[in-house]
């Protein structure tokens, strides 16, 4: 390989591995301030009445609005990004991304939106407070809250470029998966991770557009006097003249983005558990087919169901049918994958190493979270659980819980072939067992306040007599909260620790079929040497029979 | 890396990299379109004379992509001895005559309908109207402005593509979508509402 310059080969790096790893770091450091937020938030909430100087409600529901951006966009979103970076060329057997230019240009693009989002703690009136959602009025009249200020210009900001980002990365996946694929790797080989990031990218380049109108609109509303979503209100008592603009109208372009991003992260977690499970359970992953056509069915259906996040805004009840029974259908496909998951377990002989433990717990937060879904897909539940705990801890449990642990158990199972080191297993069973565990808890327990009406976003919700009930349960899940974040550091310390320290890595340390084991751990620029590899397999062949190999990669020639 | 890719493999990932761009501006005016018919029925809906230079705008406009295809069908000529119009990518034939005239003048007229359009806000502003002035008005500015950056960003394709043939059929097609885009800005603003 030829010499390359520190910079080069490190931070302004063509190489999708490097690009991959800096995404995966960024989401780490944009995470530890996600979470710190969680339990500033988790602190006020246990403990009412108390520093109500040191966390006023204005800061209060800044941190909330921050802590859902920060990790729905800067922290899954950005370690999904570094995941499909480093495992699309690798396990497609391509040297890199198609664009690798645009691919160092999409990481670069994306530091200067997480400094933005940062940075707008510190303005006057702090960060945005309208929530991660940003309805107006509360986003586009700048005298609502303090956070309406110049934080709510700077989340907008941050938010374009993020998506401008997002968008050059996702076309980038894109023209890699369909193009690069080496010689025999048809779309039907592919492992099933593919075919999420495949399927989630569409999705991405789809639905976030109208957000993008969404934002500029806003904008043009904020700074140039226009009307598109601000109408005449009172504003502290007093009158203002502001337009005819319709409100509701972002919370549809809102929507029709945020919905599709629930799969656009959901999917490749689930997918990247597919992957994970055949190599400790030595099993054929259950159903490969069925699970792709769900997804490509789960894929078109999430862009028009975006109106079950609106029941309450006074819809017609007839238009709020059709979104309700077209949500409980994606139920169908959804389930689909649930059980493949599960067969995919069936009379196996796991092993159970840490990337395995994340998978199973990825598959019991899947069956938690999609139950509560029913629920709130359902109009007339969901009219009672709108804004509830329970609407908080169903999306946590499955964009938080589901892409948290996906993203870790890859992380591990993943670790060897980026650092050519094995991360600690001991450490990493106590890793996992105090974050599964307090994490489903958490969110699990949220379901049950939301069913005793405990409103979201509230700042003291012991105001309100009714929650007397659910104060039962504000201590357990802050100690609970508290115990997830400090466990996270034991993560940070193995991952540190093993890059420099860690047990060496062989090519292939999981005896995994798939492509990207074919490489030297770590794989050298280019990934495959001088030839790339030629395909003549399915992705899963383990235990093919009685008297063979427990497992057969994809390049070993098929004998007739 | 870029070179190590073969010919075919590049221009073909240049066709799916168009089609996904196109796919993903075409979203983003659809929800603008969205956006301009939920605002229309609202309140203080009240629709303005458009300038009529946009219409000699959108001849400029269809003319330039006439020439685009010209330079891209010329340059693209000694491939179709091997039947193969699409691999522009690994081009090393003669390109025809018009290939040296035909993409220079598209830019050309892409940049006189830049110059119409600016015309065409003048004139609004001359008349009083501006972003703020009224609903349709803040939809006029802002669907022909989002317009007029993408075409900004389709001129810089077919700009770098007068140095890099390779790029050409990619840049031509983003420059069709502008022009068909156009259209459909121009029948939201002039029919619905």
């Amino acid at each position: 390989m030829e010499h390359q310059g520190f910079f080069r080969k490190y931070v302004f790096s063509y190489d999708h591995k490097v690009i991959g790893i800096q995404y995966l770091v960024t989401a780490m450091v944009m995470a530890i301030v996600a979470g710190g937020l969680a339990v500033i938030i988790r602190t006020r909430l246990a403990w009412p009445g108390v520093g109500a100087k040191a966390l006023p409600p204005e800061a209060y529901i800044s941190f909330v609005t921050m802590h859902g951006t920060l990790m729905v966009f800067f922290v899954v979103s950005l370690a999904l990004s570094g995941l499909a970076n480093f495992l699309i060329p690798l396990q497609i057997g391509a040297r890199d991304m198609a664009y690798p230019f645009l691919n160092m240009l999409s990481y670069w693009t994306i530091v200067p939106a997480c400094l933005i989002m940062l940075a707008s703690f510190f303005v006057q009136g702090g960060a945005a407070a309208a929530g991660w959602t940003a309805y107006p009025p509360l986003s586009a009249v700048k005298e609502a809250v303090p956070g309406s200020g110049l934080g709510q210009t700077l989340w907008l900001l941050g938010m374009a470029i993020f998506i401008f980002s997002f968008t050059m990365g996702g076309l980038n996946f894109l023209t890699t998966i369909l193009n690069l694929r080496t010689r025999g790797m048809t779309m039907r080989r592919m492992p099933i991770t593919m075919w999420g990031f495949l399927v989630a990218t569409v999705l991405a380049i789809l639905s976030f557009p109208p957000l993008t109108a969404a934002a500029l609109m806003l904008l043009a509303d904020r700074h140039l006097d226009t009307s598109f979503f601000v109408t005449d209100m009172l504003i502290g008592g007093k009158y203002r003249a502001l337009g005819d603009g319709t409100p509701l109208l972002f919370q549809h372009l809102f929507w029709f983005l945020g919905h599709p991003e629930v799969y656009v992260l959901v999917l490749p977690c689930i997918c990247m558990v597919f992957d994970i499970l055949p190599v400790f359970t030595r099993r054929p992953i259950f159903g490969y087919r069925p699970s792709v056509y769900s997804m490509l069915v789960i894929g078109v259906l999430s862009m028009i169901v975006w109106g079950h996040h609106m029941f309450v805004t006074g819809m017609n009840p007839y238009v709020g049918k059709y979104f309700s029974i077209a949500t409980v259908i994606i139920t169908a496909p959804f389930s689909v994958l649930g059980v493949n998951l599960l067969a995919s377990l069936w009379r196996a002989r796991m092993r159970f190493a840490t990337p395995m433990l994340f998978a199973l717990a990825v598959i019991s937060a899947v069956g938690l979270g999609g139950f509560g879904g029913l629920f709130l897909g359902t109009m007339t539940s969901d009219i009672y659980f709108h804004d509830t705990y329970f609407v908080v801890g169903h999306f946590h449990l499955m964009i938080g819980t589901v892409t948290l642990l996906s993203i870790f158990g890859a992380t591990y199972f993943w670790f060897p072939k980026m650092f050519g080191r094995l991360m600690d297993e001991r450490l990493g069973r106590w890793h996992f067992w105090l974050t599964a565990g307090p994490m489903i808890t958490i969110f699990v327990l949220m379901h049950m306040q939301g069913l005793g009406g405990m409103v979201r976003r509230t700042y003291d919700p012991s105001i309100y007599g009714y929650n007397q009930m659910n104060s039962v349960l504000r201590l357990p899940i802050t100690f609970l909260a508290f115990l997830l974040f400090a466990a996270q550091s034991i993560f940070l310390w193995n991952f540190t620790r093993s890059i420099f320290r860690g047990a060496k890595a062989t090519a292939n340390p999981w005896e995994a079929t798939t492509l990207e084991w074919v490489a030297p751990s770590p794989p050298p620029h280019g990934n495959f040497g001088d030839v790339l590899p030629v395909v003549h397999r399915f992705a899963y062949e383990y235990s093919p029979g009685e008297g063979q190999a427990d497992f057969v990669p994809q390049t070993v020639e098929k004998t007739a | 890396m870029n070179a190590q890719l073969a010919a075919p493999v590049r221009a073909q990932a240049n066709r799916v990299l168009v089609v996904a761009l196109i796919a993903t501006v075409a979203m983003l005016f659809t929800a603008f379109a969205a956006s301009y018919m939920e605002r229309s029925g609202a309140r203080g809906w009240e629709k303005l004379e458009l300038p009529g230079i946009l219409w000699a705008n959108t001849v400029v406009l269809a003319l330039s992509s006439v020439a685009a295809e010209i330079a891209r069908r010329s340059r693209a000529r000694p491939f179709d001895a091997v039947r193969d119009r699409s691999n522009i990518a690994s081009l090393a034939g003669r390109p025809a005559a018009s290939a040296r005239w035909a993409l220079p003048l598209s830019l050309l007229l892409g940049f006189v309908f830049l110059a119409g359009q600016a015309a065409a806000w003048a004139e609004l502003r001359a008349r009083g109207v501006f972003l703020p002035t009224s609903p349709y008005a803040s939809f006029f500015y802002l669907l022909t402005a989002i317009h007029a950056v993408h075409v900004a960003a389709a001129l810089v394709a077919l700009a770098v593509a007068l140095a890099r043939a390779r790029i050409l059929g990619l840049a031509v097609g983003f420059w069709h979508f502008m022009g068909v885009v156009w259209v459909y800005v121009l029948l939201i603003l002039k029919v619905l509402g």
